[in-house]
């Protein structure tokens, strides 16, 4: 609902947003809006870093392979959009 | 109080009948009282209470006024909260009422006082941005 309004998105940074996360991911701004499971995913990834200290000596292609083990479940351009931010601001891979 | 909670608690040990009632703060809900019932956490259609609402919207204003103020007067675009379940049963939706005050929203009640959706409230009357908010559960 919040999204959908028609305002500018300098009055309305839910929209902002979502109209962002839609292009990245090439879906439609409600769909963008609702992939929580996207959020979730970042949620799961930052919580289990600091909590499991065995993650620092995963070797690269475990990592790799946990990730899309458990993002299988999620939307492939999530997974693909994810991958991408992971690599890109080298978040495990150091 | 206390011999009742101790009475009750037996009744429960026995098996017998303990007579439910609202749990959560007594100086929010006075109901809370006496504590001697089989409480249950609260009413999910009832939250956000037009109270736990108007505590919200300050929270939420002087939380946006003070960021503002510390971003070199630029609101911020996104907030992170954590909707805390102790927390929503204590306040009665309060964090939950901070969440939508953040996007602009208002939650509608019917004739019975069950919340059953949500409006848009306008820019004019918000006075500031929509606030994205990124809400983990606890």
């Amino acid at each position: 609902m919040v999204v959908e309004v028609d305002e500018a998105v300098e009055q309305n940074y839910v929209r902002k947003h979502a109209l962002e996360q839609a292009q990245i991911l090439g879906v439609e701004v409600q769909e963008a809006a609702t992939s929580y499971l996207y959020f979730l995913l970042w949620a799961w990834v930052g919580w289990v870093r600091p909590h499991s200290p065995n993650m620092y000596s995963m070797t690269k292609e475990l990592k790799v392979n946990l990730i899309l083990k458990f993002g299988s479940m999620f939307h492939k351009n999530l997974m693909f959009s994810m991958y991408q931010e992971l690599l890109k601001h080298n978040y495990w891979f150091n | 109080m206390a011999d009742n909670e101790v009475e009750s608690l037996k009744q429960a040990l026995e098996g017998k009948y303990v007579e439910p009632g609202p749990g959560g703060d007594p100086i929010r809900n006075p109901k809370v009282l006496p504590t001697e019932k089989n409480i249950h956490a609260l009413y999910a259609h009832a939250i956000p209470t037009t109270v736990a609402m108007q505590s919200a919207k300050i929270v939420v204003d002087r939380l946006i006024e003070r960021q503002k103020a510390e971003n070199d007067g630029k609101y911020p675009e996104t907030i992170a909260l954590v909707l805390w379940g102790n927390d929503n049963i204590k306040t009665y939706g309060e964090s939950l009422a901070q969440f939508l005050w953040m996007i602009g929203v208002m939650p509608v009640a019917d004739s019975f006082g069950r919340v059953i959706r949500v409006e848009l409230v306008s820019l004019e009357e918000l006075g500031r941005p929509r606030i994205d908010v990124v809400v983990k559960k606890l």
